[in-house]
């Protein structure tokens, strides 16, 4: 069975959620076609058990593996790597909320540094002056809290955030004290969280089941709560839950007419369109591109120079950990140990440091600071001490954490596993990467002055973290399918067009050049909307 | 709860119980046997119908499709592993003691527990039973475990009172943020 629409955008997360919103109330047809469920706020709470231990929130790895190796001569392994939930709303169901932007060195990584030995740093085509209206648009749609102008190393802001920003947490508190004995500026972490009425939206609870957990009341946006509903009152959209696209198919000129799917029972179904976006997520948007083979483009849709999937960057979440034996207890589960405060002190490249690149560090909880999940690093796991140390430390500790911006290299990648397939028979992304040496140097660095910042809040005992290769630790993902003003060295143009496929779009973090040192879903969402509007400027004559 | 004695064997059940209290061990505050972790064990690796709790506490989620045959699969490895694992360390026990493990002394158990911990014959098995006297413990009451909230308890974890104390937005944690009268420390 084949269905029409004007635009077809496949995965409903931060950007295809985004991209139905902008379009749909500009009054252009969209269907959506998301792989998971279409839950409710009243489909999420706050069990730990389930959300952390079970994969409620789904991907479950038994139905949707992936395979990782560290490089190109060894076999993968099956492995739940960087398993972002897929589901309608995507990673912003399960997300603390950050939402802090990138700064203008981010758009220029090539220009500001050149040519870094094993990698291959590039400018984005797009400049922050470009993304900054739109910064400020997804802010807005979001109801973003945050102090504006308190973030001394922000780039420049048109616009101040919508709501006043969360009120400070104990670990919070301890943070900005600390940065401010010695001399770096912090700032109150910006968060995707209502503190007052804003829009349709009402602030309700700072409960305890955050990160990981989905928002049954509505404090914490989502793309699910925020841009479907936005987009669904126009009546224009088409949301179609349970639908994992399996290939695009394309026309002897190379436009992409139709995605197939198979449908939540079974069944092979297609949508044909004018205009296709891609919004699945840098790996799962990549092995579609890969998946669709076709006399026209015989190694997958702009994969002609052997591009697709390369450049994958995935952060590296890491994190110091300091006990307190004096002083007032943390309650490092507060507000579920996101409600936390933030400093770009450390966010440009300083090259006396040894390392290019730079990181965003936070004042946070333990992990998914929760009781199941608490655990001190290097200390035993159960028995006697284990439980002494619950007991002293569950309400007494907290972290100093960063994302490593890794740097974009050749070998570092996705492509299709030669032999693991997943519940629906169709090949599953295969995942080589392995740290550059910048990357062990930024991390070392950055776990030194994680430390610092706990000793000097007052922890009795620091436990620094070595950081040896990837791990997908952040969820985060991003590069595949790099964008770049010349079609030989990149997969799609300064629009997210693919060079090879006039009609196909990617919206998703798939675009990104490099990664940043702070959390990507804010600009993900700036960016999505820049190339929405970008595709209705052009739709006097027609929409492509 | 009668399921144990399905799921598991009397000794098996047995040998888990002993072995959960050492994870977790009694002192002024409950082990993981008062706190009901092997009761919580025993009823979900009975079967799919106790995977996902209702969000809004009213029972749990009855799967279907793929979701169930993976759960099937996933319980069934696991029944495997812990019938494997307890017999294990019950002959260790035998063969250091002449007796079962339950028998033996805390210092004693510990000893086999820590070789299982690392015989990657055991690790497996080893890491499942730190995860799931963990939940037992620490999980939220409706799986079966954590009675009377005694984990939250000795931790002091001010949580919910049920799921549903969540799900209806009345659960805060206002009151274990910074106190709003401190000074703001300037940049």
């Amino acid at each position: 069975v084949t269905d029409r629409s004007e635009v077809c955008v496949i995965g409903a997360g931060a950007s295809g959620a985004l991209s139905a919103k902008v379009l749909t109330e500009a009054g252009v047809r969209v269907t959506m076609l998301e792989k998971g469920p279409w839950l409710k706020p009243s489909d999420f709470g706050s069990d730990e058990v389930a959300n952390t231990r079970r994969h409620y929130l789904g991907p479950d790895p038994e139905l949707s593996p992936r395979t990782i190796r560290r490089s190109e001569t060894e076999v993968a392994h099956p492995s739940a790597f960087c398993m972002t939930p897929q589901l309608v709303g995507g990673g912003t169901v399960h997300w603390g909320g950050w939402t802090m932007r990138m700064t203008e060195s981010d758009f220029r990584q090539h220009s500001l540094h050149g040519s870094v030995e094993g990698a291959d740093l590039a400018d984005w085509p797009v400049t922050y002056s470009e993304l900054e209206p739109f910064y400020c648009k997804a802010e807005w749609a979001l109801g973003v809290s945050g102090q504006g102008g308190a973030n001394l190393h922000e780039s420049f802001r048109s616009r101040e955030y919508p709501c006043p920003p969360v009120p400070a947490t104990r670990y919070g508190w301890r943070f900005r004290t600390a940065c401010r004995q010695l001399g770096y500026n912090a700032f109150p972490t910006p968060m995707a969280v209502l503190t007052r009425a804003h829009g349709t939206g009402r602030p309700t609870v700072q409960n305890a089941f955050v990160e990981l957990h989905g928002d049954p009341t509505g404090t914490r946006s989502s793309a699910l709560t925020r841009f479907i509903p936005d987009a669904h009152a126009t009546g224009k959209l088409d949301l179609r839950p349970l639908s994992f696209v399996q290939n695009l198919e394309v026309n002897s000129e190379g436009r992409v007419t139709r995605a197939v799917f198979i449908d939540e029972r079974g069944r092979r179904r297609a949508i044909d369109a004018d205009l296709f976006l891609l919004a699945a997520g840098a790996i799962e948007s990549a092995r579609l591109l890969l998946l669709s083979q076709s006399g026209r483009f015989p190694e997958g849709i702009g994969n002609d120079d052997g591009l697709v999937g390369r450049y994958l960057t995935l952060h590296e979440f890491a994190s110091a950990v300091g006990v307190f034996d004096d002083g007032d207890p943390i309650f490092g589960w507060a507000g579920g140990g996101v409600a936390a405060s933030s400093t770009y002190q450390f966010y440009e490249s300083d090259y006396s440091r040894g390392f290019v690149g730079g990181a965003h560090l936070m004042g946070m909880g333990v992990g998914t600071h929760l009781p199941v999940n608490f655990s001190l690093p290097e200390q035993p796991r159960w028995g006697k001490t284990a439980k002494d140390n619950d007991r002293r430390y569950f309400n007494r500790s907290m972290a100093v954490a960063f994302v490593l911006s890794d740097l974009p290299q050749w070998s570092n990648r996705v492509d299709l596993d030669p032999t693991v397939v997943d519940a629906w028979g169709v090949p599953v992304p295969r995942i080589t990467v392995h740290a550059h040496p910048n990357d062990l140097a930024q991390a070392a660095w950055m776990s030194t002055k994680a430390a610092e910042i706990l000793t000097a809040a007052g922890a009795s005992r620091v436990w620094k973290p070595t950081t040896e290769d990837l791990t997908g630790s952040a969820l985060h993902q991003h590069g595949s399918l790099r964008m770049g003003a010349q079609a030989v060295s990149s997969v799609l143009d300064r629009w997210g067009r693919v060079h090879s496929t006039p009609n196909l779009y990617v919206v998703d973090s798939s675009s990104f050049p490099t990664p940043s040192g702070t959390n990507p879903t804010l600009t993900i969402m700036a960016n999505a909307w820049r190339v929405a509007e970008h595709l209705l400027n052009r739709r006097g004559s027609s929409i492509n | 709860m009668t399921r144990s004695t399905t799921v598991l064997s009397k000794a098996h059940y047995r040998t888990l119980v002993s072995a959960m209290d050492r994870i977790i061990p009694p002192d002024n505050d409950p082990g993981a046997k008062a706190a009901g972790a092997p009761r919580y064990l025993a009823q979900l690796l009975a079967g799919p119908d106790f995977v996902f709790a209702k969000p809004d506490g009213s029972g749990f989620l009855h799967l279907t499709g793929k979701h169930a045959r993976i759960w099937r699969a996933r319980l069934r490895n696991w029944r495997s592993q812990y019938r494997g694992g307890l017999s294990e360390a019950d002959r260790r026990a035998r063969a250091r003691s002449g007796q079962a493990f339950a028998n033996l002394g805390p210092d004693d158990q510990d000893l086999i527990l820590m070789e299982l911990s690392h015989d990657p014959q055991w690790t497996e098995f080893f890491e499942l039973l730190l995860s799931h006297t963990r939940e037992g413990y620490y999980g939220d009451p409706i799986y079966g475990g954590n009675l009377a909230r005694a984990g939250w308890r000795a931790i002091g974890f001010d949580g919910p009172s049920s799921l549903a104390d969540v799900h209806s937005g009345h659960y805060s944690t206002q009151d274990y943020f910074q106190p709003s009268e401190t000074p703001e420390p300037g940049r």
